[in-house]
């Protein structure tokens, strides 16, 4: 390591470069480099130091790059059916899809990470505007099907032991809605938070349900629930700058709003 | 945001609520707040701010607090408590007819208060307070006004149904957390009327029946609360004061507004007892703190 070398790759002169590093050490509060009459060797805290650096070097590079090749990204839940989210997805191309909880997509999008996302509501909402939204469809998935459950009496009937169903961190008032509608129908099966479709798989594998809003459970036999029973829908929202006209409604109508 | 305020929307995103908070602590003068300039349907809480204005009315001797008054609630205002429900006629005086209003949140006391002191006196009044969020009025004027949401980070997606049915004084009054505690410190601090008004009033406060909201954050012997609740919709609002023994009071309003339609909401009832507590506490203990 020598500090000629270094100043001859940055094009500025050895002085100038050891005046910046001195300025730099004074700043951060400790010695970045140990020199002696060898050459120069990072101290352990210019090693940290080092590690970051390159890593806000990397952020940086990766930040223009956003810039340069700026596509608009769209969050869409967890529980997004995968055919509306294929539908979505090609009708707004170049779009870039990221899939995430309805609570993370909402703080994302406020923040101006996301341009717009679909969610499961009802949510919390503040900042993001909301553009359109339809009710979901819940499906039960169990070891054996049935008919549409149209009534609380036959919820409670086809949910017994345990129900699979998302997490309270993905969205705080969806569960608090789901569960409120279950103890309405009377339905005293434990809930059981599950994150992905084997976790689900290990719910019915006991003898339980799992409860989708449109996706599927390969292997498990599908009831539709009445929409009037747990009162999801999914929503569109968007940042407050996003024009609503800017396609974004269509896009979500056609692929939400077709199963109707 | 400081660590205090993280706290908040930890306990508010827990309960799906969005939140607005204003505190003082009346011995270090020492506030809190947090979004207290947002606009909100005042609910119920606008209750408070009449009773503040009818004190103020006796002081000026306007106002016979000692009138006999027939009440016959049906007729008045729908509501789910006190003279509302009331199916006869019955004969009140006129700071009993407060009391209703104030202990059980009576709707048809305060529509009879509210047509009594009239719009003109009541607008006068907070404009001479310097409350400029707080309005009370009917509901045409709003309709095209002013509507919370507006320029402001909470987004009214839902518009209430603004139908005949609802035509409801509460539904359209606005009010902000910062207002609202400007009045109850100002009732606390003998600032308006007379002190003597302003105790009874700060009595009468004390008084109301819903304990399920803020003061569920003070759940524990010696402490007092006193307070206005407001509710409708996915709204749970509560200006109070809360004063523990030999301490001085600390005033504080919490307005939330919750992602649900539900009408049976505790977790968001309890949202509200935990933020005071948690904006209490800190301001008690350690007020230098709240400010790094």
């Amino acid at each position: 390591m020598h500090f000629g070398q270094a100043a001859e790759v940055l094009g500025i002169s050895q002085p100038a470069l050891s005046q910046a590093i001195r300025t730099l050490e004074v700043e951060v509060g400790c010695r970045v480099f140990n020199r002696s009459a060898g050459g120069v060797s990072l101290t352990p805290e210019g090693q940290a130091a080092l590690m970051r650096a390159r890593s806000l070097l990397r952020a940086e590079a990766e930040f223009i790059a956003v810039g340069q090749h700026a596509v608009p990204a769209m969050g869409l839940a967890h529980e997004v059916p995968g055919l509306a989210a294929s539908m979505l997805l090609r009708a707004l191309q170049p779009v870039t899809g990221r899939q995430n909880s309805s609570a993370q997509i909402v703080s994302d999008v406020r923040s101006g990470t996301l341009a717009v996302g679909v969610v499961v509501s009802p949510v919390l909402m503040p900042g993001v505007k909301p553009l359109s939204s339809f009710p979901a469809t819940a499906t039960l998935w169990a070891q054996s099907g049935g008919e549409p459950i149209r009534t609380a009496g036959e919820l409670r009937s086809a949910v017994v032991s345990e129900i699979a169903v998302a997490p309270r961190a993905w969205n705080p008032a969806q569960a608090q809605e789901v569960q409120d509608r279950l103890r309405q129908a009377g339905v005293i099966a434990r809930s059981v938070p599950v994150e992905n479709a084997v976790e689900a798989h290990d719910v019915v594998a006991r003898g339980g349900c799992a409860l989708t809003l449109g996706g599927e459970l390969p292997g498990c036999e599908p009831r539709m629930i009445d929409r009037s029973l747990l009162g999801l829908r999914f929503q569109l929202i968007a940042h407050p700058s996003i024009d609503a006209d800017g396609g974004w409604v269509q896009a979500f109508e056609t692929a939400f709003g077709g199963d109707q | 945001m400081n660590w205090l305020r993280a706290t908040l929307e930890a306990i508010a995103d827990d309960a799906s609520v969005e939140f607005a908070v204003s505190a003082l602590h009346t011995g270090s003068g020492t506030t809190f707040e947090v979004r207290a300039d947002t606009v909100w349907v005042a609910a119920s809480t606008y209750k408070l701010v009449l009773a503040a204005v009818w004190i103020e009315a006796i002081a000026r001797q306007e106002v016979n607090p000692l009138r006999r008054i027939v009440v016959h609630g049906p007729q008045m205002a729908p509501g789910p408590t006190g003279f509302s429900l009331f199916e006869d006629p019955v004969e009140v005086s006129y700071r009993d007819l407060v009391r209703s209003m104030l202990t059980v949140s009576d709707n048809a006391a305060a529509q009879f208060i509210w047509r009594d002191l009239g719009e003109d006196l009541v607008g006068e009044t907070i404009a001479r307070w310097g409350l400029r969020a707080t309005r009370i009025a009917e509901p045409q004027e709003l309709v095209t006004d002013g509507w919370p949401g507006r320029d402001h980070d909470i987004w009214a997606e839902q518009r209430p149904d603004m139908s005949a049915g609802e035509f409801d004084v509460k539904l359209f009054s606005l009010a902000t957390a910062a207002d609202l505690r400007g009045i109850l410190q100002r009732i606390w601090t003998d600032e308006i009327a007379n002190p003597t008004w302003c105790n009874w009033l700060r009595v009468t406060l004390g008084q109301q029946l819903f304990r399920h909201r803020l003061a569920s954050g003070f759940a524990y012997d010696g402490v007092e609360v006193a307070g206005k609740t407001g509710t409708w919709g996915p709204y749970r609002h509560e200006a109070g004061v809360v004063t523990h023994p030999g301490e001085s009071p600390v005033v504080i309003s919490v307005l939330t507004r919750s992602a649900r339609a539900a009408q049976e909401q505790p977790l968001a009832h309890a949202a509200v007892g935990r933020i005071a507590a948690e904006v209490v506490q800190a301001l008690r203990q350690s007020p230098a703190t709240l400010n790094p």
